[in-house]
């Protein structure tokens, strides 16, 4: 018994923790690269989006249309368009910071990436559950009709 | 101000050739990343289902629109093909999600560096298939936007 307390408190001692490793490393030039890309995507999406909202605006002052149906449409548009925003924004920031993790492999750049991999999962988490309560309203209601 | 940088370079150099350990504060961080993915994983699974339901329900419209025309079913099957590919990325994406979250969660639980590796190998996978999702969401809103024209043209603005 006292033989494996003093094994289980060397095996304690000399445990070094989690660490990064060049395996570990060898994946984040493609995990920047793919995120550079999305993040792109994103800000180019929002921008159509922008050009929709703007040429809505601009129907709804040339011809007499129901106000409060349009204000409804380009309200969710506006969310829509800064969902993407966000969405393109951090990516791009996320991608900048595994660039520099990379780069200068050091425990303040590691964590920063860490913090901002975090930062992207809660929003896409959240955003996530909202979208899919909407999916299940709609089936419900396509299935319904 | 070289000699300020000259340890800085030196500490850079030796942390790129060895290991590098994960900053104490990080731990609680990836263990709040590995939660948050793990409920993108199911979202992502219940859309899954959600829209291979919607696209039974979706089909069945459109056969009904489709009666009349000759070659409907060819529409139906690129229909069905389309909502395929849909269903696969999104389930795909899920999956990865789901073993990025699991492993994370292993490596903070049992301070295993290999699980920590491999964490960092679904998150690529992850934003790869993220980014092939969007690649094919483009070129079938051009395909799309081709047969509309198509069938536009063939059977006229008010057929």
């Amino acid at each position: 018994m006292e033989q494996f307390d003093n094994t289980t408190a060397n095996d304690a001692a000399e445990k070094p923790g989690l660490q990064i490793t060049r395996d570990a490393r060898s994946f984040w030039p493609g995990t920047r690269g793919w995120t550079l890309f999305l993040g792109i995507a994103s800000l180019v999406g929002a921008g159509f989006i922008g050009l929709v909202v703007i040429m809505l605006i601009w129907v709804a002052n040339q011809q007499h249309i129901n106000r409060a149906e349009l204000t409804m449409v380009i309200f969710i548009y506006i969310l829509a368009f800064l969902i993407f925003a966000g969405f393109g924004a951090l990516l791009l920031w996320i991608s900048s910071r595994i660039s520099l993790a990379n780069r200068y492999v050091h425990k303040d750049n590691i964590a920063q990436y860490t913090d901002s991999m975090r930062l992207y999962f809660m929003i896409a988490g959240i955003i996530s559950i909202l979208t899919v309560l909407i999916q299940v309203i709609s089936t419900m209601v396509l299935v319904g009709d | 101000m070289l000699e300020h940088n000259e340890p800085l370079d030196q500490e850079i150099h030796h942390d790129q050739e060895n290991n590098v350990p994960l900053p104490v504060g990080s731990y609680s961080t990836l263990a709040q990343t590995a939660t948050w993915a793990k409920i993108l994983a199911i979202t992502n699974f219940s859309s899954a289902g959600l829209q291979l339901i919607g696209m039974f329900v979706v089909l069945d419209r459109v056969r009904l629109m489709l009666r009349y025309l000759n070659g409907g079913s060819n529409y139906i099957l690129l229909m069905i093909l389309v909502y395929l590919i849909l269903i696969s990325f999104t389930a795909l994406i899920g999956w990865h999600l789901w073993n990025y979250a699991g492993r994370l969660k292993s490596a903070l639980l049992y301070e295993d560096t290999d699980d920590l590796d491999l964490a960092y190998y679904y998150q690529f996978r992850y934003f790869k298939t993220l980014g092939w999702l969007v690649i094919s969401g483009l070129i079938l809103m051009v395909a799309g936007l081709l047969l509309f024209i198509y069938l536009r043209a063939m059977i006229g603005p008010y057929g």
